[in-house]
């Protein structure tokens, strides 16, 4: 051990008890080491006592720093689960709000399809008395989007307006809009009654379609209707099916599509108006002109003399007569149409009435339900990664800068 | 414990340390700029701060960081060192030593032994303080002292034979 070494950590107390006695031991047998060890102790007082203590400067300056940083700091990684929550927050927000959107647009779009095919439709019947036309591309502008969410319980199939019902007694009525707000078109001829010819078509999924077909004839004769058609058949499968047309008085129209729809299983329905007021008014003041002709011509050939005017007379009246008719019949046609509402039902059936279900059928309909949630939860799985794509400008920087941040820290 | 750290109080307490500590190793001028940000980064990183050495080690070492950091930025060199005006002249059996020839032996330490020397005769820290604030083990303290003093020895014995 080299003694010399260890002085001033002998001088200083830095040494351990053993080498302490040792350095003691060594200073007492050897006087030059203890002129070393006097020697070191002056010196290492007049440096400790004799270096000059500078004044301490700026101490205000670095309480207003961390004074100020304090305030203001924000920990971004120890409050990071906050940084997260409330990304999250308006990530939701903005996703939702964005999705809804496009989905109302979807909606508003599909119905403007369909309003615009029913328009097509009624087209001959809305040129008025009055000869106001009410051209398809105007009603379908007066959707406007506001009208659209309303609408989310309709689905528009193929082009085709296919309304399916979910709720059976939130139906819409005829000529209403599903917002509530009525959509009846105004009598084209005021004062007078309006007819509406309304019109339904409904696809029904029952257990029995023979008991179903039977059910449909005595509804109809219950409400003071009848059935107009009906015809059965069989589908693919060998199981029967059948479309009932039947007519009900109008006032029961929504009576009765009710009742049917508790028939079974509603997959899909159509409900259409027409208003014909305009066409009767008008089939009515011609027939009425044509009536006070009748009498003239009547006058006129109880006054002739002559047989060329007799003759002539006859044949003009018989004209008359035959426009007359065929006015009346139209006329009777159109009243019919509209006092008695016409529902097509088409009815099929899921099973063989009365067959027993086929042994191991719970497992298959289980399967079926999971690997249908299976894919659900993979489109929503995709649709959550899409809108992380989608908003990466969003939240990249804030992961970034959170980064960042930290790692500065961590290095500093 | 830790909610207990406030570093307002933290700097009032220690403050005139890590001043002096910057002061001697960058000059006054810097040293105010130091020991602010010193404190300032002593503050972010407080919640870190385990208490494993003690608060004057730990800032201390921050300090001496942040000096390295400063006097290699603005190439900075180490202030000389001053004595007090009423140092005396003392005399063991072969040095004499005042205050001019001890000022010169300082001042002719290496950057090394000159830390030591300060941080162990000046600040009054222990061999293990100073490790922690160098980062270095303790038994290279005690070596670095055992060299500055001999060297100051020597230095003042060439003083005192000229």
């Amino acid at each position: 051990m080299n003694v010399m070494e260890d002085l001033k950590a002998y001088l200083d107390g830095e040494l351990s008890p053993e080498k302490m006695k040792r350095v003691d031991a060594a200073l007492q047998d050897d006087p030059k080491l203890r002129r070393e060890l006097e020697e070191l102790r002056v010196l290492s007082r007049l440096i400790g006592d004799c270096v000059v203590d500078v004044e301490p400067l700026g101490l205000e300056r670095t309480l207003a720093a961390v004074g100020r940083r304090k305030r203001f700091s924000f920990d971004l990684v120890r409050h990071g689960w906050v940084v997260a929550a409330a990304c999250s927050l308006i990530i939701a927000a903005v996703v939702t709000t964005d999705q809804s959107r496009s989905q109302d647009e979807a909606v508003a779009t599909a119905d403007l399809g369909s309003v615009a095919l029913n328009d097509s439709a009624k087209r001959p019947a809305e040129v008025g008395a009055s000869g106001e036309i009410n051209a398809p591309a105007t009603k379908a502008a007066q959707l406007d989007k506001a009208e659209a969410p309303a609408r989310s319980g309709f689905q528009a199939m193929g082009g085709i307006d296919v309304r399916l019902r979910k709720h059976a007694n939130t139906s819409p009525r005829l000529g209403e809009d599903v917002s509530g707000s009525p959509v009846v078109p105004k009598p084209a001829t005021p004062g007078f009654p309006q007819q509406i010819i309304r019109t339904g078509d409904m696809g029904l999924r029952v257990a029995d379609v023979r008991k179903a077909q039977g059910a449909i004839t005595n509804l109809a004769k219950s409400v003071g209707g009848f059935i107009e058609s009906s015809n059965s058949s069989a589908d693919e499968n060998n199981l029967p099916q059948a479309s009932v047309t039947m007519r009900v008085p109008e006032k029961r129209f929504e009576d009765v599509l009710n009742r049917l729809r508790s028939l079974g299983e509603v997959k899909s329905e159509t409900l259409s108006g027409e208003d014909v007021t305009a066409q009767v008014a008008d089939t009515e003041a011609r027939l009425r002109v044509m009536r006070a002709e009748e009498d003239q011509y009547v006058t006129l050939l109880k006054s002739a003399r002559k047989i060329g005017e007799i003759l002539s007379v006859k044949e003009r009246l018989s004209s008359v007569r035959e426009e007359i008719e065929s006015l009346d019949a139209q006329r009777k046609a159109l009243r019919n149409q509209a006092a008695y509402s016409t529902i097509t039902v088409s009815l099929t059936q899921t099973k063989v009435a009365g067959e027993p279900p086929a042994a191991g059928s719970w497992f298959d309909e289980a399967w079926a339900s999971a690997v249908n949630r299976g894919s659900a939860f993979g489109r929503w799985l995709a649709r959550v990664g899409l809108n992380l794509v989608a908003f990466a400008p969003v939240w990249v920087p804030i992961v970034l800068a959170a980064w960042w941040l930290s790692r500065r820290k961590r290095v500093s | 414990m830790r909610r207990a750290l406030d570093i307002t109080e933290i700097a009032r307490q220690h403050y005139a340390l890590v001043y002096r500590f910057c002061a001697r190793r960058i000059g006054v001028e810097a040293a105010a700029d130091a020991a602010q940000e010193t404190f300032v980064t002593a503050q972010g990183a407080l919640r870190r701060y385990r208490g494993d050495s003690t608060l004057r080690t730990w800032l201390l070492g921050i300090a001496h960081n942040e000096c390295r950091r400063v006097s290699r930025n603005r190439n900075l060199q180490p202030p000389p060192i001053e004595l007090i005006d009423a140092v005396g002249e003392h005399r063991t059996e072969s040095l004499v030593i005042d205050r001019h020839s001890l000022t010169e032996a300082l001042n002719k330490l290496s950057d090394e032994h000159r830390d030591v020397v300060l941080m162990h005769e000046v600040d009054g820290l222990s061999y293990e303080e100073i490790a922690r604030v160098l980062e270095v083990p303790s038994g290279t303290v005690k070596s670095r002292l055992h060299h500055a003093l001999l060297n100051l020895r020597r230095s003042l014995q060439e003083g005192g034979e000229r």
